[in-house]
Order: C-alpha cells, then structure tokens, then sequence
C-alpha cells in the first residue's frame, strides 16, 4: 500500500529550479534513504512531501489525496517531520518538550490525558532518553538533543516520518542509536523517507535508496544497486572503495575526488 | 516544573490582584474608612467619599489591572510567538500608533468636543499600525520583516509625536502630551472602562487559544506547521489581538512601558518556561505590577503626581537588565 507519494513534482524557489519531476512512492514498513551531494533537493523534496512548501507543477498524495487538501491537524497525526538541526528556543524540561508532540492529538486547552502520557514514556524508550526526562533540553548534548527530537516525533505516533539528516553531526555510537530507533519505527509499520549523508549507514539500514541530483531523481532501487563505482564519480565526483561487510551489507569509504570535480 | 506548582504561582497572584486591589481603593489625597464607606454606598447614602471611591478610586483601580493584565499577556503572547524575551507588546507598532493618535487628538483639542475621541482614537491608531505593517508584510513574510516594518512604524509614529511637541500651541498642550505619553492612571473614569473593555476583551480571547500554537513554536516554525499549526494565521491572529487590547489601554492610560518585558521574563522560570503556561501567569502578573506602581505613585511624596509610566519603567528597566544577567546562562 502506498503510504505518501511525490507525482512528478517540480519546485522552483527565486528562479532556482530545486526540484524537477521527481516521482518517489514511499510503501508501508519501507525505509528509504534519500541521498545526493549538498544541494540536489534533499530537504526541499523533504519539505515538499511534508506538505510544507508548494509546489510548482506535480502534487503529493498522503493516501492516495493531495496532501494540501488534508486539513492540518489531521495531516500531523498521520505524518511526523523532523527538521534539520531543530531548535530548541526555550529552556523546556525534556519530557515537555517531548509532550510537544502530541498537539495534533489533543485540543487547544487540555492537558495531556493517560493515553498521551504513555505514549511520551515509549516514545522516551524507544529513543534510549527516558533518563533525561526531567533534563534542560537546551543543556543536552547535540546526539541526546537530536534524539530528544526523534522521541517528539515519535510521540505523535505518526505512520509516516520524514526525517532530515536526523544523524548528521553525531558520533558513532548515537548514529547507529538513531538509526536503529528509526529502524524499529519502520518495523513496527511505520514508514519513513530520510535524508542522509553517510551512504554506509543509508546502505545499512534503508530498504531503498533514492539517489538525487541536482533536482531530479537519478535512481531509485536496492542500496546494492544504486551505489556503484560510476554513479559515485558521476553524481558525487568521488572514487570510493565499496565492500561488504559480514552481515552483506554494503560499506562507502571514500578516498579521493574525480578529475572532474578536482578541475 | 509541575502543574501543582504553577496553579500555586496563579493562586497567589491571583490572591495578591484582590489583595493590592482593596489596598488601592483605600489609597489617596483623602483617607477614609473603606469599610463605613462600603455601608454607606450600600446604604444608598451620598457623600464626598463615596464619590471619591465610585467615580476615582474604582475606576482607577479596575483600569489598573485590566491594563497591566493586557500589557504582560499581549507580552508574553509576543514573545512567545518571535521566540525573543526582548519583544514588547509594542514592537509592531500598536503602542506607538495609539500614542500617536491620540497625541493627535490632544494637539488639535478634540477632546474638549467628547472626551470619547481620545481613547478612540488610539484604538484606531493602534489598528492602522498593525493594518499598515500588514499591508508592508503580506503573508508569507519572514518573522525579521515583519519586526523591521514594526520598528520602521515606530519610528514614524515617534517621529510625528516630537514634531506634535515641537508644533504645539501653547505650552500647556505641550504638557498635556508629554504627560499622556508618560502614562497616568489618575484621570480615569468608569465611563473609560467600559469603552476599553469589549476591544480588550475581544483580544483576551484571540489571545487564550493561542497557547498550543505558541507551544509549538518553541520548536521552531517548519516543526509546528508539521503538527499542524497554521503559523501564519496564528502569527496574524496575535498581531491583531495585541493591536486590539493594547490599543485600547494605551487610548486609555497611555503608554506604560516594561510591564510587557519584565512580566514575563520574570514569571517564565517559574511555570518552566513553557510559553502556553506563561499567558496566564502574565496576565495576572501585568495587573500585580500595575497595580502597585500605581499604589506606589500615590504614596511617594513628589511635588508634581509621578506619572505611573515613569515608574514602571524607571523600575523596570534596571530590573529587566538584572534578569538578563542573571537568565544569561539559562536561556539558549
């Protein structure tokens, strides 16, 4: 079943063609991994699919109608969004800031009710933050921040989580934290678009990779299939030594640029 | 900071508006018991005091809060919605442009035809600014222009009121405008009071659901559109609200600067930070403040009565740079 999908979507922003004709269904318990150099439409197709940011030409369905057309509310209990580098603008204790999350779910005045506060307490589990609950979020470090974060999102209980380079800036240990919750996410029936950088971790945990550039989608398929040889010097301008590792998944080391981007 | 704590916080402001409140109708040039005074009224008796009580203290005691209510809620909602303890009610414009209207009015002598046109004309001037910051704007603005456009008003509206000061007839209207502008509490009536109230109440309103959305702001503008805030809506629906209430107190006690910074930067430690908890508390904190400069105005012994403006902002201000550096290390 088709969850969310982009239909030939086109985005202009001050003369800048950022997205062009890009077509990208997400299914439900699929993970994909959007990846393409700094620039190639990333966030914007991100924010696209988010219902955020209109589009010029081309629509997005959030299952099966346009997603403008779904009221608000209702589109924020179905589908999470996870900015870039969040802020944080006010010293909140964690667990309030995590209880953010519910608002599409609850009116205006109310207080979270029973339902609520359990699912903030998993949403803390499931992002290893429940003992930084009574913290400062703006006191955390950048990893217990960003993954903070990812409980609010998961708080709403969304099917849908679009997240954007949710692991850039981490250290190891709290990518692979991040990216297993994001995982798990999916595996519980979620389904999640991602932006990432690090294509060893895009290839190690995304079902499929949508590889952009430039706006337009270059491919869309397996990790095994989408990083070759080629498409790293032709999109990314870099030789990389591919390999794989025990479990098969397939690992990126880059170590040199193209002639052509070198010139 | 949990809920118990904060509905305590609103309890005893709340107990210390009906508190100051009493003390305020009992303070002034003459001293009478409140209480045979009370009988009296009930007792359908006229006398000097009870005129004093119903026609000077009451309204000016009401106007107080009402005003000091409106000035740290619309501060707090401002705040809220920039993201900014810096920002006043006034940032936009709506003070200024009150102030600017009704400097007009005094200038000309129109109030001596109704003493209506005064306060009217600063809701519309506080209206017009907000109109005029809109029409600059439009809707899909970012946050920085619509607060350059706000200053830019500001500026003009101050700019107006000097060549106002600079032109005036005689000096007695020059006197008359710079004493509005300072803010006085002392010249109220309930007539006044029940001309600022429907457009203040209408702007309490506007303002009481706009909590969540300013929740969800604190996480910036794309993450609270994601859950399904309508930023620019709640965004205008402030603006309209805060030209509205403090449009109507400025029309009516002039411009009372720092009871909408201070407020609420003083109170948002205490419901932990949290912008929707924060409305509340700093509407009953702007009328406790209010209050007792207003109190305090009429217990110094100066020669001239102490414009209550001058007051709150010559407490205000030194008390504002304090919490600034003591919050620096908290606030991000």
């Amino acid at each position: 079943m088709i969850l969310l999908e982009a239909r030939s979507v086109s985005l202009n922003l001050s003369g800048i063609q950022c997205l062009n004709r890009v077509d990208l269904p997400l299914m439900a318990g699929e993970l994909i991994g959007l990846i393409g150099p700094n620039g190639a439409g990333k966030s914007s197709l991100l924010k696209v699919m988010a219902g955020l940011q209109k589009t010029a030409h081309g629509m997005v369905l959030l299952q099966g109608r346009n997603i403008l057309n779904h009221a608000s509310r209702e589109r924020g209990k179905i589908l999470g969004y996870l900015e870039q580098n969040g802020d944080i603008h006010w010293p909140l204790q964690v667990k309030r800031l995590v209880e953010l999350g519910r608002i599409p779910h609850m009116p205006g005045w109310v207080s979270p009710g029973e339902q609520d506060q359990c699912r903030i307490e998993t949403a803390l589990k499931q992002t290893n933050t429940w003992h930084l609950k009574e913290r400062t979020a703006t006191t955390l470090s950048g990893g217990e921040k960003c993954r903070v974060l990812l409980a609010r999102v998961l708080a709403g209980e969304p099917k849908i989580l679009l997240a954007d380079e949710p692991i850039a800036a981490l250290d190891p240990a709290h990518q692979l934290m991040v990216m297993n919750s994001l995982r798990q996410f999916v595996d519980a029936g979620g389904a999640a678009i991602i932006a990432l950088h690090d294509l060893s971790m895009a290839a190690r945990y995304c079902d499929q990779l949508a590889l952009l550039q430039d706006g337009t989608l270059v491919t869309k398929g397996a990790p095994n299939e989408v990083i070759t040889d080629a498409r790293l010097a032709s999109v990314y301008g870099i030789k990389a030594s591919l390999s794989h590792d025990a479990n098969g998944s397939l690992s990126v080391v880059p170590y040199a640029l193209t002639f052509d981007v070198a010139r | 900071m949990n809920s118990d704590r904060v509905f305590l916080l609103l309890w005893m402001l709340g107990a210390l508006i009906v508190a100051l409140f009493f003390v305020s109708l009992t303070i002034g040039r003459h001293s009478f018991s409140l209480w045979q005074t009370v009988q009296a009224l009930l007792a359908h008796e006229q006398s000097v005091y009870t005129l004093i009580l119903v026609e000077l203290r009451l309204p000016r005691s009401l106007v107080a809060i009402v005003t000091g209510a409106t000035l740290g809620l619309c501060g707090a909602a401002m705040q809220g919605l920039l993201r900014n303890p810096l920002a006043s009610p006034g940032i936009l414009g709506s003070s200024s442009g009150a102030a600017l209207f009704a400097v007009i009015v005094l200038y000309f002598g129109f109030h001596s035809i109704s003493p209506w046109l005064l306060p009217i004309a600063g809701m519309v001037g506080a209206l017009l600014a907000i109109v005029l910051v809109y029409a600059m704007t439009g809707n899909d603005s970012t946050i920085t222009t619509i607060i350059l456009a706000g200053v830019a008003i500001n500026a003009i509206a101050a700019a107006c009121i000097s060549l106002a000061i600079n032109l005036a007839p005689s000096p007695y209207a020059v006197r008359e405008i710079a004493l509005w502008t300072l803010g006085d509490l002392s010249k109220v009536s309930l007539p006044n009071l029940w001309l600022m109230l429907p457009t203040t109440l209408i702007g309490w309103a506007m303002l009481a659901g706009c909590g969540q959305g300013l929740n969800a702001l604190s996480l910036g503008e794309q993450t609270a559109s994601s859950m399904g805030i309508n930023v620019s809506r709640l965004r205008w629906r402030i603006f309209l609200a805060t030209a509205l209430a403090v449009g109507a107190a400025v029309a009516t006690v002039g411009a009372v600067g720092f009871i909408g910074l201070v407020i609420p930067h003083l109170l948002r430690p205490l419901v932990g930070y949290e912008p929707r908890r924060l409305l509340f508390a700093s509407a009953l904190g702007g009328a406790v403040m209010l209050l007792l400069a207003d109190i305090a105005v009429r217990l110094l012994p100066t020669q001239n009565p102490l414009q209550v403006g001058v007051l709150t902002a010559l407490v205000g201000a030194p008390f504002f740079l304090y919490l600034i550096v003591k919050s620096r290390k908290v606030l991000p």
